[in-house]
């Protein structure tokens, strides 16, 4: 089920109501009718993938009850080497099966004795990258001590498939979520009204910005060659923004949804476009994913406390796991190789926590040497997203290769005239709420109530007025 | 539990708040904004068809023998005039691009007032996969917006329907579209009484080939039929389901698997396909790969009608009352 679809615009207010009112006063009763929305949610999508989510519950549930029992440090690792195998496992044979047997088939091809890839028919089971690295967590943190095994079943299961996160994150930490499924929720009117408005500007990132952004975008990709540099260039900055919209218009609409049911989920985006450098921008871009890297893998791998090489090391494995992570092409690999050598500067000068506060923070304007830096630092984040969207490697290159050609300084081509307007707009309403947790979390609310409803229903007009006419699914499905 | 009623009842006093504010903000966007500019706000009020005019025609209207529906086939293939000289008054009320979504809005809608005898379905496999919204557009910025035009709305589901009616109700409520007056005669096409468009011009000249489709029904517009027939027995209005002719081209061209359609049909009711039944040449009686010119309509009505009177499907001429 998409969010942008009418389909859960009736599903949310039901399970709103029976959450809230049949849901009554007790905690089992809510995290069950939770659990059973989630299921519904996701069987949605394809009712046998349900099978997949239900058996990684189960595993990471019994595997975590044996490590809070389990005295032997051996025996604690073998159980967690069985989470790891089992999670790992099924998004590794859901997600690279096919990429690995055709590059072992190409290796063999290379060395002259040629093979034929076995390919198999793989569905891959949306939002499998996420909901498998959530449960891993949960193993990771008990099996370190961190956390408590769950011992009450439909609230692990309700935490594994809360459907406002499930497909698409923010990939929540056990910590931080499981606690809130065991305590009840109290219906907090400012905290719900709160989230209604991070969903309508979720809204309006996703069917205004993003998907009208993605029109433009395939028609410039699709026909790159035939297109000048300018164009070429205004292609990757709208990809930036298709992509940005979509992502964190995703993650607004599930942090304000699940505040709607009386939860807190993390930040997944922090205005990361008006970051200064790169390593703000890796602060700011979807954080659930990279704090995920740094606390179980960059940490265990040594941080940087082994000196700057190490760090150096471990900064490139994250940056190309993380590549992999989002699919399983060489494309996704060179856009993480490229923001590991975009870091690299600022680790060799320390200067990697340089920006650690928001740009222009109490001011209206940035400094002229800020604006500068801001706007380099999207430059680099598009040339790399060219890598992030092209279908393979050659057509990168090509696309790179057009864009930086004399054409660069011809006027570029816009089919859709309203888009330019649009973005202005966007970027205007998202500069004046950066401090703030999203663009409309402040904004107006000190307003008469005629003017600041006048100011949701003109976005909701707008939405009317400029959404993509299809349902486009969010791109962050397919990870 | 505490505030979950105070809270809903925001929540509809803001669903309220935008109902009411929609239309003003949506009408605001299409009057400031340059032409193009607002993707979603369509309301072609000057559109093909002369659909203004015919439902001008329409409303208060004599009461007719025989009502004719469908897409522009039928509006350019059905002239009243040829049916009148046989004895049968008659209304054409086709329209552009006519699903059977639009066909079930005319049906409920103008159907009572016409009383006709006979209903003649213009049937063809593009109506069936037709989304719908193209016609609906017209008639929503063409016609008065009613019951029947929200109940085709909600089926439609469709952001470019639901703002042309937020964006027409007020226009019409302003009173703003009785200022557009439809000209008769647009270019070559010629509005006649009854709803007919002559076009005595122009030859049908194929370029290229023709590219398949698929002629099997789409769920909702074979719904829609379904609900069309019903009401049509319903109201007491025989009906008969015609194909008008098209070129070859088009029917061996774009539709050479169409078997299946045609047993649809059959299986719906009288049906008669006129294709291969009227001598009819691509490039001198039609102007289109679908539309007859005025030398085809003659042959192709003078046609139909012996058809259906040698098979006796016709009602008694001349048996209308009057108004």
């Amino acid at each position: 089920m998409l969010f942008n679809s009418l389909d859960f615009a009736v599903f949310l207010p039901l399970v709103f109501l029976a959450y809230w009112c049949a849901g009554g006063a007790s905690l089992q009763r809510r995290n069950l009718i939770l659990l059973a929305a989630s299921y519904v949610f996701y069987g949605w999508w394809d009712w046998r993938f349900l099978s997949l989510l239900a058996f990684s519950s189960f595993v990471d549930y019994f595997v975590a009850l044996s490590l809070d029992s389990a005295r032997s440090p051996v025996r604690r690792r073998w159980l967690l080497a069985l989470s790891l195998t089992v999670n790992l496992g099924l998004l590794g044979f859901f997600k690279y099966f096919n990429f690995f047997a055709q590059e072992f088939a190409d290796a063999f091809t290379l060395l002259g004795a040629p093979i034929s890839a076995a390919r198999l028919d793989i569905v891959l089971p949306v939002g499998i990258s996420f909901y498998t690295f959530q449960t891993l967590s949960y193993s990771i943190d008990v099996y370190r001590g961190q956390l408590k095994a769950s011992r009450d079943p439909v609230a692990f299961a309700a935490y594994v498939s809360f459907f406002p996160q499930l497909v698409a994150g923010p990939i929540e930490r056990a910590t931080n979520l499981l606690p809130q499924f065991a305590s009840l929720r109290v219906f907090d009117r400012a905290k719900a009204a709160d989230g209604m408005r991070q969903m309508l500007w979720g809204l309006f990132k996703k069917m205004v910005i993003a998907d009208n952004c993605a029109i433009e975008v395939e028609r410039i990709f699709g026909n790159h060659e035939s297109l000048g540099g300018s164009t070429l260039l205004l292609g990757a900055v709208l990809f930036a923004f298709q992509i940005y919209g979509d992502f964190s218009g995703y993650s607004d609409i599930a942090i304000g949804c699940a505040r709607l049911f009386g939860f807190e989920l993390m930040r997944n985006f922090a205005f990361p476009y008006f970051s200064r450098d790169m390593a703000e921008f890796w602060r700011r871009w979807h954080i659930s994913l990279s704090t995920w890297f740094r606390d179980y893998l960059y940490i265990p791998l040594g941080g940087s406390k082994g000196g700057r090489w190490m760090a150096l090391r471990n900064t490139f494995i994250i940056f190309l796991v993380s590549g992999f992570w989002h699919g399983a092409n060489w494309t996704f690999l060179a856009w993480g190789a490229i923001n590991a050598l975009y870091f690299l500067p600022l680790l060799l000068t320390g200067a990697n926590r340089r920006n650690i506060d928001t740009v222009a923070t109490g001011r209206w304007l940035p400094s002229p040497l800020d604006a500068l830096r801001v706007g380099f630092t999207f430059l680099l984040t598009c040339i790399a997203w060219v890598f992030f969207r092209a279908t393979d490697l050659p057509q990168a290159w090509s696309y790179l290769g057009g864009m930086l050609s004399p054409t660069l300084f011809s006027a570029p081509v816009v089919t859709m005239p309203s888009l330019p307007w649009l973005l202005v707009f966007f970027v205007i309403m998202e500069w004046l709420g950066r401090e703030h947790q999203f663009a409309l979390e402040r904004m107006a609310l000190r307003w008469p109530w005629p003017l600041r409803w006048g100011l949701y229903a003109s976005l909701i007009a707008a939405i009317g007025a400029f959404m993509a006419v299809d349902e486009v699914p969010f791109i962050y499905f397919q990870f | 539990m505490q505030g979950i009623p105070r809270f809903l009842l925001r929540v509809l006093g803001f669903a309220a708040f935008c109902a009411a504010l929609y239309p003003l903000l949506i009408s605001a966007l299409s009057f400031a904004a340059p032409d193009g500019y607002v993707p979603n706000i369509r309301y072609p009020l000057n559109g093909y068809g002369h659909e203004r005019t015919r439902m001008a025609d329409v409303e208060g209207h004599e009461r007719v023998d025989i009502v004719f529906l469908g897409s522009s086939h039928a509006y350019r293939g059905f002239d009243p005039r040829i049916w009148t000289q046989r004895g049968h008054t008659s209304f054409n009320l086709g329209s552009t691009a006519q699903s059977l979504l639009q066909t079930e809005l005319l049906v409920a809608a103008e159907l009572r007032d016409l009383h006709p005898k006979l209903a003649i379905i213009e049937v063809h496999p593009g109506p069936f996969r037709e989304s719908g919204v193209e016609s609906a557009l017209d008639l929503i910025a063409n016609r008065r917006i009613d019951r029947h035009t929200l109940r085709m709305a909600v089926r439609l589901r469709h952001p470019y329907v639901w703002n042309a009616i937020a964006y027409g109700a007020l226009r019409q409520a302003a009173g703003y579209d009785e200022r557009f007056v439809e000209p008769r005669r647009r270019k070559e096409d010629q509005y006649i009484d009854g709803g007919f468009v002559e076009r005595t011009e122009g030859h049908f000249t194929p370029s290229g080939s023709a590219k398949r489709e698929d002629a099997d029904p789409a769920p909702l517009q074979w719904a829609a039929f379904q609900r069309v027939l019903a009401d049509l027995q319903s109201q007491g209005i025989d009906f008969i389901l015609v194909e008008a002719p098209m070129t070859r081209w088009m029917n061996e061209g774009i539709y050479p698997e169409r078997a299946g359609f045609d047993s649809l049909m059959h299986a719906s009711g009288r049906y008669i396909s006129m294709n291969g039944k009227v001598d009819l040449d691509d490039s001198l009686h039609f102007f289109t790969k679908g539309h007859l010119n005025q030398s085809g309509v003659e042959l192709f009505n003078a046609a139909l009608i012996d058809t259906l009177q040698q098979r006796g499907w016709l009602p008694k001429a001349g048996t209308a009352e009057g108004p």
